[in-house]
Formats: C-alpha cells, structure tokens, sequence
C-alpha cells in the first residue's frame, strides 16, 4: 500500500471549488463544483482519480495548480511538501516542481515549432540540449522539433505534450486524461511514461474516466462523483465482481462496464 | 423492412473520397455497429444516413422508399454531446416539442422525470440531456436511429442505464439502430453485427457479416 510513514508530498484538505454561473439572462446561482476534498499523494506515488466528465476531476487538477477561471471560489487547504502552496510558492514551483500535462493537444501553439514550445521556460544556454534529451526519451526524432502541430499525428503530439511538461526537476506531476480516444497501444505507451516518471521518484495525479488505464499503473484509485470524493479504493479491488471494493458506487460504476456485467442498477447515484 | 444503402459515395469539398460504392443494410429490429480508427468515416456515414449530408452518388432506402428530403426524417441521428444538440434557451419542454410530445410513458421509459421539463439545459447532467435526445428522436414515425459515440462522455452506469432502455425501446418497435463506437467492449455487449467501415468500400459486402 502506500508508505504510510513518509509524509505526504501533496495534501489536501476539505478543498471546495464553487462557481457563480448564470442560467437564462439574469437568475445568479452558486453552483458547486467539488465540496469538501481531502486526499494525500505520497512521493513517487501514482494515484488514480476518476469519475465522469462533470464530476469535478478537472477543477480538482486546476485548483492545485492554481489556474482557475476567475468566477472560482476555493476554500480549504492544498500543501506541498508540508507548507501551503499558496499564489507566490506557485508561481515558482509551477512548471519546474509541479507539472501539467493537458488533455487536448489543441493547448499546444498552432504557430510556433513543437521544439519552441518544449524549450519554453528551460536555461536558454542548455535548450537545445535539453530539449534533444527529451525529444529522444519521447521518441521523437529531432527534426520533428523543426514541425508545427498540424504536421504531426495525435499520437506525436500526445509526446510533444509530455515533453513540454516533464523537466527533470518535477516531482508532481498532473496528467488530465492523457489517453482519449487513442489505440490500446498509443494507451500502454503513455501509462508506460507515467510509470517511468514516479520510477524516477515524481508523484503522478492520473485523471482519467478509464477505469482500466487506472488500475494498470497506480494502487489506490479515488473515486469522485458529483464533486465528492466518495471513496479511495485499492487498485486491487477492481477484479472479479468488485467484492472487495469498499463503496457500493465503486462497486456499481465496475459492474456496469461492458467488459464486466453491464449492469444498469446503481440507480441511486443518478438521482438528482 | 431494412434501411438499405447502395453504391453510396461521397467526399468533402477538396478531399479524398470516403467511400466509394459503400454498402450497408439495417434490418430492422436489429443493432448493427459500425468500428473502425478514427478519421475513417464512420461519423459521416452516420449523418449521411441521417440525411444532414447528401451522398455525390448511391441512394439510400428507407423501408424501400428514399430518404426524404425535406420534413421529419425516418433516421434520427443521436450525437455525442448533447448539450451542443439542444437550445440552450429553451426550457426541456420546448426542446422536446421541437420534434413532438412524447406520451407520460415514453417519458418514463426513457428515464425523464416530470420535473425536468420545467429545466433549462444547463440544470440538467449530460445523461439526462441525452435521455432528452433519445426522447425527442422517439417519434412515431422513427424507424432507425444512429447512435454516434451515444454515451462515450458518461460514466459506465450512466452508459449502461442509457443503453439497456433504448435497446428495450429498439426492439418492441422494431426499429434499426446504428451505433458507432471505438468502445470494443461495448458494440461486443450491445451488437446483434458489426462492420468494419473499411469493408463498407467493398462493393461486393451486402450485409454485414456475423461477428
């Protein structure tokens, strides 16, 4: 299981996102996008959250990262390696110790080369060097640097994300679905990335609505619906019929997989 | 009664034809799914199927006749995203009177409780904007529908709630339904055929082959 002992390199605690939003011309209402969050991520961890789209995994990775829309509230607390990372400490640590990875190639420039785009915020002296380095563990060849978005396949471009966002000083990485849509082995070469990075020693946030790409790399998977973290599972636990999943959603999101028993029950979760 | 495409072709403006001479026949009462990698075509058969394309050349019978031109079509194409699919400021009564008004037990059939027809599209979840949707596409007059990446946003509950209910609705109205996925699993669950779309530019393939 997790180390335990270790203090956590990312803590948070009852964090709550809200949002004001207008529905028709003029009715304001507060409409809540997570309430009450508390979850750890120890070093070189890779901890797994799903949920379906609308369920608040990507607030929760733009709230630890500080990128909000500006009609966000946040309330709680979010720690770094025991202090708060407030405003200040991020505008330091984000894109050297904490990192994103997208989920839609279109955050890449369209206009300018994917080499610029990775040498974005490295020493100017080693740039180059620095992005070759990358470029190779990516397996991507070097004139590739040369190209724009619009010349590469997605499947490139879900590299040239990684190599703008992975620099060796990370130690947390935030990938928000980095596998959509892609073939079962664009998927295994990507969980094979994130796998290396927390082999490195980096703590890796997968969020993803594929319960398979998270059982494959992390150990524990957080489990969130309707903006609640309702349950943090063993990995272990998504085997057989789920008996061993602790919370009944966990239980019945895993039983209606096509690939499992497609059952529609778990009616009480829908009620609105 | 099947729907029955026939030497159908087609390219976008400037592009590469995406089929030529494609074949396809839907009995009706059946599920057949369409696979193949995206950038193949198989949204575009959909619409074209839908009748919000029109081929080059080929024709398309519906229960022997022609997709109509102009009215309410026969095949009713279900999209991915559904809050794109509705009005944003209309009230869910009048998204669904756009199309007709479906009876209490349709209603109830389909998951739609009476209280969300009072809701603007932004108060509703995807999933229940999507049983609109299906509601809405539910005319009497529906013979096929084409499910294009129907529940691909949702969360497996909510997928298989939403595909138990239509595959019930599909089968006591015999209707003919299309479902395009890149979902494996879940056209092997759902699926009575599956075609490859790549087959569909064999002019010698017509009907889809028992998978």
């Amino acid at each position: 299981m997790t180390t335990d002992m270790t203090p956590p390199l990312l803590s948070l605690e009852n964090l709550s996102v809200g949002f004001t939003r207008y529905a028709g011309a003029t009715r304001a209402r507060t409409v809540t996008g997570v309430t009450s969050l508390s979850l750890d991520i120890a070093p070189g961890e890779i901890l797994a959250v799903i949920g379906a789209s609308g369920s608040g995994k990507t607030l929760l990775a733009q709230a630890i990262l500080g990128i909000l829309p500006a009609n966000a509230t946040v309330s709680g607390r979010i720690l770094f390696d025991g202090t708060l990372l407030d405003e200040r400490r991020l505008r330091t640590l984000r894109g050297s110790e904490i990192s994103y990875i997208p989920q839609s190639v279109n955050n890449l420039d369209p206009l300018m080369t994917v080499g610029r785009q990775v040498r974005i915020g490295l020493d100017p002296r080693t740039a180059h060097e620095q992005q070759r380095a990358l470029f190779s563990r990516y397996g991507l060849a070097d004139d590739v640097g040369r190209r724009y978005p619009f010349q590469l396949s997605g499947g490139m471009l879900r590299r040239v994300l990684f190599a703008t966002s992975v620099r060796d000083t990370v130690r947390l990485v935030i990938a928000d679905e980095p596998t959509p849509g892609l073939h079962a082995d664009a998927v295994a070469e990507i969980l094979g990335h994130l796998r290396e990075l927390s082999e490195g020693g980096a703590s890796v946030l997968l969020i993803t609505h594929d319960i398979f790409a998270a059982i494959a790399v992390s150990r524990r998977v957080a489990v969130m619906h309707a903006g609640r973290l309702l349950t943090v599972e063993a990995a272990s636990g998504f085997t057989g019929h789920g008996d061993d999943l602790r919370h009944p959603f966990a239980r019945a999101l895993w039983r209606a997989l096509p690939q499992n028993e497609f059952s529609p029950e778990g009616e009480q979760w829908h009620s609105s | 009664m099947a729907l029955i495409v026939r030497d159908l072709t087609f390219a976008y403006p400037g592009g590469e034809p995406l089929y030529k001479a494609a074949n396809l026949r839907i009995e009706s009462g059946t599920v057949v799914g369409l696979t193949g990698p995206s950038g193949t075509g198989k949204s575009t058969l959909g619409a074209l199927i839908a009748g919000d394309l029109r081929p080059r050349s080929g024709e398309i019978l519906v229960d022997g006749l022609p997709l109509p031109r102009r009215g309410f079509r026969p095949v009713q194409l279900i999209h991915q995203h559904p809050e794109h699919a509705v009005n944003p400021r209309w009230r869910m009564r009048s998204v669904l009177g756009e199309s007709h008004r479906p009876s209490p037990e349709t209603l109830e059939r389909v998951g739609i409780r009476r209280e969300w027809l009072d809701r603007w599209p932004e108060e509703l979840s995807g999933g229940e904007l999507q049983r609109f949707c299906i509601a809405r596409a539910l005319r009497a007059d529906t013979r096929y529908i084409v499910a294009d990446e129907m529940t691909t946003m949702f969360d497996a509950i909510t997928q298989a709630q939403i595909w138990h209910m239509l595959i019930d609705i599909v089968r006591d109205r015999e209707l003919g339904l299309l479902v395009i996925s890149h979902e494996q699993a879940l056209l092997d669950r759902i699926c009575d055929e599956q075609l490859p779309v790549d087959r569909l530019q064999n002019p010698h393939t017509l009907s889809p082959e028992k998978s």
